[in-house]
């Protein structure tokens, strides 16, 4: 898959994941403090994507990717950002060099998300 | 930075987390010496992939300067989170000039310092425990 395709894939699953966590905030709301810092990472990776990206090439719509519905708990929001971690590890290994620390770094974060929700009051 | 670079730091972890150790309690030193042992095992696996690449690489020195004096848990705790956020930008640092398997190794190990760098700052209460981007000064 081309560099921008690959790029693109991870930006659009940021800004699904900052969609579910704002959907969290409102649901958990005991643990609004640390979901709001998650979810400002999310934004943070999909501002920066969006710098990595071509800006000849039109970036995917990020509202596109609705957030899924159903209970939201802080287990399956690790379970998601694991899941998605390894997809933007995938991801990191088909980038040209130069993004290969950008979405590195995102696949980190994303791990150290569910790492940070471990063990919460549910 | 290179994978040299990253042996490097993982050297310096290593013996970081001998002075870490000494400083805990029974249960944070597990957390520890489970940390020591994964840098251990990135330093083995590097120093195979660089004799592979006919590269030379660094041994360890003999003791390295640490950013403050440890003399208690709290300060090991935070020589723990040091420990791993420079691994973790040495790593970063690597992916930039890494390909294939290298690229993985090194984001596998970047990922994990990461990981590590946020339970050491859960535990030591520190809040929050993530970064927006682990590895990037």
């Amino acid at each position: 898959m081309a560099d921008a395709d690959l790029l693109r894939g991870v930006l659009a699953e940021s800004a699904r994941l900052a969609a579910r966590y704002e959907a969290a905030i409102g649901a958990l709301p005991a643990e609004a403090e640390r979901l709001t810092v998650v979810r400002d990472a999310h934004r943070a990776h999909a501002d920066a994507l969006l710098r990595a990206l071509d800006t000849a090439t039109a970036p995917a719509d990020p509202s596109a990717s609705a957030a899924p519905g159903g209970t939201v708990t802080l287990k399956t929001l690790a379970e998601d950002e694991r899941a998605a971690s390894g997809r933007a590890a995938t991801a990191c290994l088909g980038v040209l060099s130069h993004h290969a620390p950008l979405v590195g770094t995102i696949a980190a974060a994303r791990a150290t998300h569910a790492e940070s929700l471990a063990g919460a009051q549910q | 930075m290179s994978l040299t670079d990253a042996l490097a730091a993982e050297h310096a972890a290593i013996y970081g987390y001998g002075v870490v150790g000494a400083f805990l309690d029974a249960q944070r030193k597990g957390l520890a010496m489970e940390a020591e042992a994964a840098h251990r095992g990135r330093r083995d696996a590097l120093a195979l992939r660089l004799a592979a690449l006919g590269a030379s690489a660094p041994a360890a020195e003999a003791r390295y300067g640490l950013p403050e004096p440890v003399t208690d848990p709290a300060s090991a705790l935070r020589l723990a989170i040091v420990l791993e956020e420079r691994t973790a930008a040495a790593w970063r640092a690597a992916l930039l000039a890494a390909e294939g398997d290298d690229r993985r190794l090194a984001v596998d190990a970047l990922t994990d310092c990461a990981v590590r760098a946020t339970r050491f700052r859960r535990t030591a209460g520190v809040a929050p425990a993530i970064v927006p981007f682990p590895g990037r000064s």
